[in-house]
């Protein structure tokens, strides 16, 4: 009996402690494109409409360019549902390869406003994933759309969408000895385009707050460089103040409280900050060399900036208050213009080697050097807000005395999606928004 | 005296490892999928209503020219070729563009093919991973790439390899699953899945529990980690992700005989991959 007892009590214990699952590991994968279908919005009819396909159809150029999604063109052969709150027919998309689906309907309603609803599909789980229900002016019907991007967008990469953001720049005009300069202001896919100054003065390098619509930038008063404080929402400007000697525009600090920028003074450039309040000026380097274009890192403990301390051009790393100077470059060439991601993972910087530029990032520890865009100048890179795509300006080989053509191109950080905004003149020092509130 | 103490502690000791390990049946009704609430700005309902009727015929009539593809380039010609013709001329009649179905038939009879010939296993998997691990593979970098590193890299695979090799053995020591039967099954999976890069900063395995039929079909994926899951986009988009790959091979190549073990079973997807 004692025995038969033990063995019952064995064979359960075994049984149990048996019972843990089989566990397979899975190490490797694919990092490509999703495949995705952006159906045609419909109207209250279920009908497509035109306002329905060109929102459509902005949502894709904004999840295409990405590089991370990729539109099948069989996907416009299917009928939508008439409403996103109609579950799809998954059969008629999986054959496609299609692994995620957006669905709309936009109704029309009264003082010319639209409400828009959308839904984002997994077509292989056959689950819907998030959706949103938004009425807005029918005029605000893009900023709608790059909206609903930055959801969908989101919810498949798990990174903050960039797509509601705005892009400031120098549109360039006229012959190269009479070159004409001003400021302008485009939605991030070159839409809505707007100048902002009359191109009287030379203007340069506008930056954009990291947190609100305000931006600086540098302008020829009577050859005098003059630093501007512009804010987008009330259009109210300010100039900070007369810089002689500067080149660059101040940069903001994470927190928008202050600005930093490096200043020559009696044939030696430092790097200064500015409180942009009180305008208290601080010294943060103090060496013989040229320290030009500092930028924070997204924590503002560190600064990210170039000297030629070492004997060419380098990219160095410092804290705050300029101690523990560190070199992070050590590639063949010359490196310029580092500005600190906003994630703080990358650093992204100009490069000159052989005759030729190159947009490159690097982690901050200078590891991981990666050059992402090159050409005969391709210089001022800016980042997304997210952190993943990076806009600068690329200009052609002069030909004939006749200034080569100027253009702002974005790319994400994996190097494969290269894109050209299409301007309405020559273009270049582009600068990204944060998020439009 | 002796019994009834022998039977007291039998009881106690059946008690304490109910409450230790629970009971099977209990598991697996907590296996059961939570609904995951979404985010919404207003609720909006799903109905099951669909207006696809229009479509029933484009869809059948591409599975009509996918099996017409799947025919043409059949060994078997001769009464293949007689359905070929009468799909053909269906598919004439409509409106669509040639769709990318080689690429995905290709991929499908490549599966195939390894399924038959396990044994080549082994030299496919480091073809992979080469292709597919390394950084340069997933990063552009425009400079020249540096060969000592590459070679470190395949260094570094063949070790990883090895490592899976021995976890392997592991496992067949204690669940009578062979080496052979786990990588084939590995392979399939990690083929189909398309990981966001945003993952490349996710520092924790995302696990899955896999329901199976006998024919390796894919009754249920669970994400085991529901609560990271609600609170962490970025393990919600890979385990997204890894929870297509595995919906999407299915059916799973199972081992015959072995269905017992991997009726449920555990797969865990890791994304470090994405930083070589």
């Amino acid at each position: 009996m004692f025995k038969f007892i033990i063995s019952i009590y064995l064979f359960l214990f075994i049984s149990v402690s048996n019972a843990k699952d089989l566990e397979i590991d899975i190490n490797s994968g694919q990092v490509e494109p999703l495949p995705i279908a952006i159906a045609d919005f419909t109207d209250r009819l279920g009908e497509v409409s035109s306002l329905g396909r060109s929102i459509s159809n902005v949502i894709t150029n904004n999840l295409v360019g990405s590089g991370q999604f990729k539109a099948l063109e069989t996907a416009a052969f299917i009928a939508p549902p008439t409403s996103p709150s109609v579950r799809p027919n998954f059969t008629d998309w999986k054959p496609f390869g299609i692994k995620a689906l957006v669905t709309g309907a936009i109704k029309t309603e009264n003082n010319n406003k639209i409400e828009v609803e959308f839904r984002l599909w997994d077509v292989v789980s056959e689950t819907d994933m998030i959706g949103l229900r938004l009425t807005v002016d029918k005029a605000s019907w893009r900023r709608v759309s790059h909206i609903i991007s930055d959801v969908t967008f989101e919810r498949l990469t798990g990174d903050k969408g960039y797509f509601d953001t705005r892009v400031v720049y120098i549109s360039e005009s006229g012959p190269s000895n009479a070159r004409k300069k001003r400021l302008a202001i485009m939605d991030q896919d070159g839409e809505n385009h707007q100048f902002l100054t009359n191109g009287n003065f030379l203007v340069l390098t506008p930056r954009f707050s990291p947190n609100t619509q305000e931006i600086t930038y540098l302008a020829y008063y009577n050859n005098e460089p003059r630093v501007y404080i512009l804010n987008l929402l009330t259009g109210e400007q300010e100039m900070l103040g007369s810089f002689p000697g500067m080149t660059f525009a101040p940069r903001f600090s994470p927190d928008g409280s202050s600005i930093i920028m490096s200043y020559s003074n009696n044939g030696v450039t430092d790097i200064y900050t500015m409180n942009i309040k009180n305008q208290n000026v601080k010294r943060i380097t103090n060496s013989p060399s040229i320290d030009t274009s500092p930028s924070f890192s997204p924590n503002g403990k560190q600064i990210v900036f170039n000297s030629d301390r070492g004997g060419t051009q380098q990219l160095y790393v410092m804290d705050e208050k300029g101690r523990g100077v560190k070199r992070i470059s050590f590639g063949k060439g010359r490196y310029a213009t580092p500005v600190w991601s906003p994630k703080g993972d990358l650093i992204s910087f100009t490069k000159m080697y052989k005759g030729l530029f190159y947009v490159g990032v690097m982690k901050p520890d200078g590891s991981g050097e990666r050059l992402l865009a090159k050409g005969y100048l391709v210089e001022g890179p800016t980042w997304a807000p997210n952190g993943r795509v990076l806009m600068y300006f690329k200009q052609n080989k002069p030909k004939n005395e006749k200034a080569g053509q100027v253009n702002l191109y974005k790319i994400d950080v994996t190097g494969f999606k290269e894109l050209k905004i299409i301007t309405p003149a020559d273009a270049s020092d582009p600068a990204w928004s944060p998020i439009i509130p | 005296m002796a019994l009834s103490s022998i039977l007291s502690l039998g009881l106690h000791l059946t008690i304490f490892l109910l409450v230790y390990y629970g009971l099977p049946f209990s598991k697996i009704n907590d296996r059961k999928e939570t609904t995951i609430p979404l985010i919404f700005e207003e609720e909006l309902e799903v109905s099951n209503k669909t207006n696809q009727k229009k479509n029933e015929n484009l869809v059948k009539s591409q599975k009509k020219k996918q099996n017409n593809n799947k025919i043409k380039n059949s060994p078997k010609p001769k009464p293949k070729k007689l359905i070929s013709e009468k799909v053909d001329k269906n598919t004439e009649k409509l409106p669509l563009k040639p769709i990318i179905k080689p690429k995905q038939k290709i991929k499908k009879t490549v599966e195939k093919n390894i399924d038959k010939k396990p044994f080549k296993r082994p030299v496919n998997k480091i073809k992979r991973k080469n292709r597919s691990s390394s950084s340069e593979a997933i990063l552009r970098n425009l400079a020249e790439a540096n060969v000592i590193n590459q070679k470190k890299d395949i260094v570094n695979q063949i070790k990883e390899s090895l490592k899976n090799q021995n976890q392997n053995l592991n496992v067949t020591e204690e669940k009578k699953a062979t080496a052979t039967e786990i990588d084939i099954l590995r392979n399939h999976v990690r083929q189909c899945w398309n990981a966001p890069y945003a993952a490349n900063e996710l520092n924790k395995i995302i696990n899955l529990k896999i329901f199976t039929n006998p024919d390796g079909s894919v009754v249920n994926v669970e994400i085991i980690d529901v609560a990271f899951y609600k609170k962490d986009p970025v393990y919600r988009a890979a385990a997204d992700s890894a929870r297509r790959a595995v919906k999407d091979c299915s059916p799973l190549p199972l081992p015959k005989n072995k269905y017992d073990l991997f009726k449920i079973f555990t797969f865990n997807f890791d994304t470090s991959f994405i930083n070589g």
